[in-house]
């Protein structure tokens, strides 16, 4: 075994704290330097608490690919860099500035569901397992080799939220394989086949956020949970229905029966539970939001909507 | 402040990182006791044990801090 590779983190949250937690166990990888990723609003400042707790050097930065960070890197001799939970594309100039890589936590098993929002969409897309991937970084957007993968099933019922959280586990599970292959001397590099790449872009929203209850009861339920980010602000927009031209938001629904009783869209109840009536079935809604957004008890929308038994959600356009 | 609430909270906090050193007077975020994990998890438990709506907005490191702003927190939106 040769000398210790000098590494770099670049990230933020659980996740990179973590995994910094467990390159501080390895002989062969030493964890000299770190940027925090500022460009986004954080939870709280995980990464940046472990790192001032441990007085450890780092740098916040919101442009990671300015000269600033390339220049701290380089000064300290950094030849690897992790990206883990870093939400900015990393540009020609910093890759060619570490001469050994760097290496990507995406939280999706690549070349599957590569881009944006991959845990809203495989839940969207009735996925019953979802995984993570560590992979080299190149030109492209997530599309360099793999170094690890690892593959869990999706719990039934599972929101936005709850893939996203089971996925930062896995990743942190993974990272010590990751760092296991360093300390073996080969860090694999397995093409993805790009035959099988799916790629999701910020312009692409599950089902367009409309509810239309003249679709089936499974695809309503996974529409809602495809969105469901509660508590954090989502990233994505609310899935919407509305009622006398009266917008409001789904957070949560449950399959109430399989039978019908009626037109898709009519209201079999309004009380602290609004039940409708979907293609196939009802539909209760246990959790919402007006509006605006906030999210309210049923009991007080179906009050302040005025609805009843009998009306019917308005028919929403597929966007 | 009520101590039926602060323990009720000091117990969740247990609960979900447990620590059963953690108590009321821990500095939660400031010493590292929660990471944002946590607070989610936390979040999920107190609109369930309090039968609160605890909106995005509020979910920053200032109501976090302490089992008090946690507390406080809650009791705001219980009152709303």
């Amino acid at each position: 075994m040769g000398a210790p590779r000098r590494v770099g983190i670049i990230g933020t949250g659980r996740i990179a704290k973590e995994c910094a937690k467990i390159l501080t166990h390895s002989n062969h990888l030493q964890w000299i330097a770190s940027v925090v990723d500022s460009s986004r609003e954080t939870l709280s400042p995980d990464f940046e608490q472990f790192l001032q707790a441990g007085n450890h050097s780092y740098l916040v930065s919101s442009e990671i690919n300015e000269s600033p960070v390339i220049d701290y890197f380089q000064g300290l001799e950094v030849d690897l860099v992790f990206s883990i939970n870093n939400h900015q594309i990393i540009r020609e100039a910093l890759l060619e500035g570490i001469t050994g890589g760097i290496i990507n936590f995406h939280n999706a098993p690549l070349p599957r569901y590569a881009g944006l929002n991959a845990c809203s969409w495989a839940i969207y897309n009735a996925e019953t397992e979802h995984g993570v991937t560590w992979h080299w970084v190149d030109s492209g957007v997530d599309s360099g080799d793999i170094v690890a993968q690892k593959m869990f099933p999706i719990p039934p019922g599972s929101t936005a939220r709850n893939l996203i959280m089971l996925s930062i586990s896995a990743g942190i599970e993974l990272f010590g394989e990751v760092v296991t292959q360093c300390e073996q001397g080969a860090l694999a590099r397995l093409p993805q086949d790009r035959s099988h790449r799916l790629m999701y872009s910020s312009r692409d929203v599950p089902g367009g956020a409309r509810v239309n209850f003249s679709d089936s009861t499974d695809l309503i339920d996974r529409l809602v949970r495809a969105l469901n980010f509660t508590p954090l602000e989502s990233p994505l927009p609310l899935p919407r229905a509305s009622i006398m031209g009266r917008p409001f938001f789904l957070d949560e629904v449950r399959v109430a029966s399989r039978e019908s009783a009626g037109t898709p869209g009519l209201v079999i109840r309004a009380d602290d539970v609004l039940e409708i009536q979907a293609a196939d079935g009802s539909l209760e809604i246990i959790r919402v939001r007006d509006q605006d957004g906030q999210r309210i008890p049923v009991a007080s929308l179906v009050a302040d909507y005025g609805i009843t038994p009998g009306m019917h959600i308005d028919e929403e356009s597929h966007v | 402040m009520s101590s039926l609430e602060t323990n009720q909270v000091v117990s969740l906090l247990q609960e979900i990182t447990g620590n059963s050193a953690l108590s009321e007077n821990s500095a939660l975020l400031a010493e590292g006791l929660i990471d944002s994990f946590d607070i989610i998890t936390l979040v999920d438990r107190l609109e369930e044990v309090f039968g609160v709506i605890i909106a995005a907005q509020e979910i920053v490191p200032e109501n976090f801090g302490t089992v008090s702003d946690i507390v406080r927190m809650v009791l705001a939106n219980r009152s709303s």
